[in-house]
């Protein structure tokens, strides 16, 4: 299985199997443009934006999903469903809300749909059920409303209605 | 951990530190994600989330009111009476939605009304409803002019009187200042419409003096739908044909350029004598199945129920004979008007409705069921009175595995378990789930578990003991919870059986908001509270026929649960039969507000 070699931001290298970094389809755009030969395995491919831990996450995320189906295209009118996110990505994304955050950093600047679904998904799921001020609390966002304003939104909420 | 959030756009940083970084994981917010990935994560969440969120904070506030689930599905009521009007005004949220309802003060008081405010913040609005019943040609005129670009427009009232009474009392606004004339500026209004939606229940003649100036101001532009529904019921005196067929020569000249949608009735009839066309000829009913043959390609068809004495069954079905092969939406006034192999007639099929209006019990084995078609219907509702044994529900609902939405309005018990586990096992994309007649249903129906199983549990009272997944299954059955996209149950009845088990270990869903519960002596307070703890998204609970204890509890779960308030129980007393009026979750909309 030809590699590739991934370097994260501090330095450190990766060697990843062509097809799983291939899941990222920045990287495999890189890859198409650099006209990368199979056999180039001193090619390193180096991304800025990217630490070595999260990049370690990302790519045994990619390892375990390699032989995922392609995500369903996007569809307005179909409802989107957070209940069903499989126990192993569970276990997997159960790290510090800083640590999540940077993954859903890197899973939009690698353009890996799936990941970025998944850690979306498990901050949605954070978010459900919660009141404002316990979702403040959790993601420690300071309340910058005036008393007026909030006021005026939670009178908007009272009366507006879902369609 | 350095150039993460050189990743987020320039806009979240432009007043914060573009190098943010976190020293430790306590101090990690959302505000590293950038306006993109936020967006991402609110499009995730339904409309109750999005509106706790929005009081998070303004840059949450504000990206809300950017992502696409929100607006779109928000619509924001305003009388010109109360603080609603206020609110509007001074509301910064640009609300597409808008429901605009005209009171009485209208007519008695329109130097009252704080006009000012309400223009600029309908500007956005891209579909405005109007209800009254104080509505003048002039007034819809004025009031579309607020708007800038309107998508959809529905008229629900009757217009009165003759049309320039209307002339002064609402205020035109012309936002761009280019000096045009009301009716210029009306006319470019009706160019960015797409749909177009009236009802009435009044005098026919109103309703046929708005379609006549509608006919007049018709600038058709991009207008893709347009629905008329007249429901004559309210009226008192029956409709002269005189107006009938003038009715139907308006509503037939609008429809000549070609539309998809044709209605002329309310959905759905819960009593024999509403929605009637009351007629000595059979003239409506012959235009109406010559308007059809000459439509090629309607989609959606609802039409009224025909009650004289030449119209004959036989006749009735000549009306679903004729309607073209691209129906998609099918709304009938009862199983009259369906013949035997009525379903490989329309093999677009996606919904239908048999409303209640018929003299014979509805048997579901008389019809032949093709499967091309049954697989890929959506919504079926049933309200007419079904003959069937207790067990074969079930086992008509499994021939439409791809239902979304699943009501049958039984008025007799005729719903039992096994319906009941066919439906969880065959319906898996099921929505909305509505059932009346649930007397015969117990716990195993609920939860799939053993009967004697639910019983011992009970008896023992140790419920919370078992974790709902080792709780044992018979067969291949499933609790109610499998069904995991169900946003509305209301199943109706006096189910004795029932006991908190079934409660307990059969209604968990994330996304649930309304809730019907059947009455029973062994559900406790303990399991109706219990409901608050496993449902996060339920914001209605009703009951058949509650106990002291039932509403004391049903009110503790209000109190306490962060979704709900005291607008949303609805509980019915031991006197009151189950009311067929609830038997749709349009219909409690009326009753329970917030749905």
């Amino acid at each position: 299985m030809p590699v590739v070699r991934l370097q994260s931001v501090d330095g450190e290298v990766f060697p990843v199997d062509v097809e799983i970094a291939r899941m990222s389809f920045a990287i495999r755009n890189m890859l198409d443009d650099l006209g990368v030969q199979d056999n180039d395995a001193e090619e390193v491919i180096p991304l800025p934006n990217v630490t070595g831990p999260i990049l370690r996450k990302v790519i045994e995320w990619c390892t375990h999903h390699k032989d995922d189906p392609p995500p369903p295209e996007e569809d307005d009118t179909r409802e989107k469903r957070t209940d069903d996110i499989p126990a192993w990505d569970q276990e997997f994304l159960r790290v510090d809300q800083a640590v999540l955050f940077d993954i859903i950093l890197a899973a939009n600047y690698l353009d890996i749909k799936g990941l970025l679904d998944v850690t979306c998904k498990t901050v949605a799921n954070m978010i459900k059920g919660k009141t404002p001020e316990e979702i403040r609390k959790l993601f420690n966002i300071k309340n910058d409303f005036t008393p007026a304003e909030e006021e005026q939104i939670r009178k908007e909420n009272e009366w507006c209605e879902e369609k | 951990m350095t150039s993460v959030s050189s990743l987020a756009e320039d806009l979240d940083h432009r007043n914060g530190n573009s190098n943010y970084s976190f020293p430790d994981a306590k101090t990690a917010t959302t505000s590293c994600l950038s306006t993109n990935l936020l967006l991402e994560v609110f499009s995730w969440l339904n409309y109750s989330d999005l509106i706790q969120c929005r009081l998070v904070s303004k840059r949450w506030n504000s990206h809300i009111c950017k992502a696409s689930n929100f607006l779109r599905h928000a619509v924001f009521p305003v009388s010109l009476h109360d603080e609603s009007l206020d609110i509007l005004s001074s509301s910064k949220t640009p609300w597409t939605n808008i429901s605009l309802c005209l009171c009485q003060c209208l007519m008695e008081h329109p130097e009252e009304i704080k006009w000012h405010g309400i223009h600029s913040s309908m500007r956005q609005a891209k579909s405005l409803h109007l209800h009254s019943s104080f509505l003048y040609w002039t007034v819809v005129q004025c009031i579309t002019s607020w708007t800038l670009t309107l998508e959809e427009l529905s008229i629900d009232g009757c217009v009165l009187g003759p049309e320039d009474e209307g002339r002064s009392i609402v205020p035109m606004v012309n936002h761009l200042d280019t000096g045009e004339s009301r009716e210029m500026i009306y006319a470019k209004r009706m160019r960015t419409l797409k749909e177009l939606r009236v009802t009435d229940k009044g005098p026919l003649e109103n309703l046929n003096r708005l379609l006549n100036n509608l006919i007049r101001h018709w600038e058709s532009g991009c207008l893709e739908s347009f629905h008329v529904l007249y429901d004559p019921s309210e009226t008192g005196s029956s409709t002269s044909i005189q107006q009938a067929t003038l009715f139907h020569a308006l509503v037939l000249d609008i429809f000549r350029s070609h539309r998809e949608d044709f209605q002329l009735t309310p959905y759905l009839s819960e009593e024999d004598f509403v929605y009637e066309i009351q007629s000595h000829s059979s003239a409506p009913m012959l235009a109406l199945i010559d308007f059809f043959i000459r439509h090629e390609h309607l989609k959606t068809v609802a039409f009224p129920h025909f009650n004289n004495c030449s119209s004959s069954d036989l006749k009735r079905r000549r009306i679903l004979r004729s309607l073209p092969k691209t129906v998609e939406t099918l709304s009938i006034p009862g199983h009259s008007y369906l013949v035997p192999d009525f379903l490989s007639y329309f093999p677009n099929l996606k919904s239908i409705s048999i409303g209640s209006i018929a003299g014979k019990p509805f048997h579901p084995n008389s019809y032949r069921y093709t499967p091309s078609v049954c697989k890929d219907i959506r919504e079926l509702g049933v309200f007419s009175r079904i003959h069937l044994s207790p067990g074969k529900l079930g086992n008509f609902a499994w021939k439409f595995p791809s239902l979304t939405k699943l009501e049958f309005n039984a008025f007799r018990s005729v719903v039992n378990d096994f319906d009941l586990q066919n439906i969880v096992g065959h319906c898996r994309l099921l929505r909305h789930l509505s059932i009346t007649g649930c007397d015969l249903i117990s716990d195993f129906g609920f939860t799939g578990s053993p009967s004697d199983w639910c019983k011992e549990t009970f008896r023992l009272g140790i419920i919370h003991s078992h974790p709902p997944q080792q709780c044992p299954i018979k067969n291949n059955f499933k609790p109610l919870a499998a069904l995991k996209g169900l946003r509305s149950l209301l199943l109706r009845g006096y189910a004795n059986k029932i006991s908190d088990v079934g409660i307990y270990y059969g209604i968990r869903f994330q996304q649930l908001k309304t809730i019907w519960v059947p009455y029973s002596e062994r559900i406790t307070g303990w399991s109706l509270k219990e409901l608050g703890r496993w449902n996060p998204s339920l914001e209605a609970v009703g009951m058949t026929a509650s106990s002291l204890d039932h509403c004391k509890a049903i009110e503790e779960l209000t109190a306490e649960h962060p979704r709900m308030s005291s607008d949303g129980i609805v509980l019915q007393s031991w006197s009151e039969p189950p009311s067929p009026y609830l038997s749709s979750p349009s219909m409690l909309t009326a009753i329970v507000p917030g749905l």
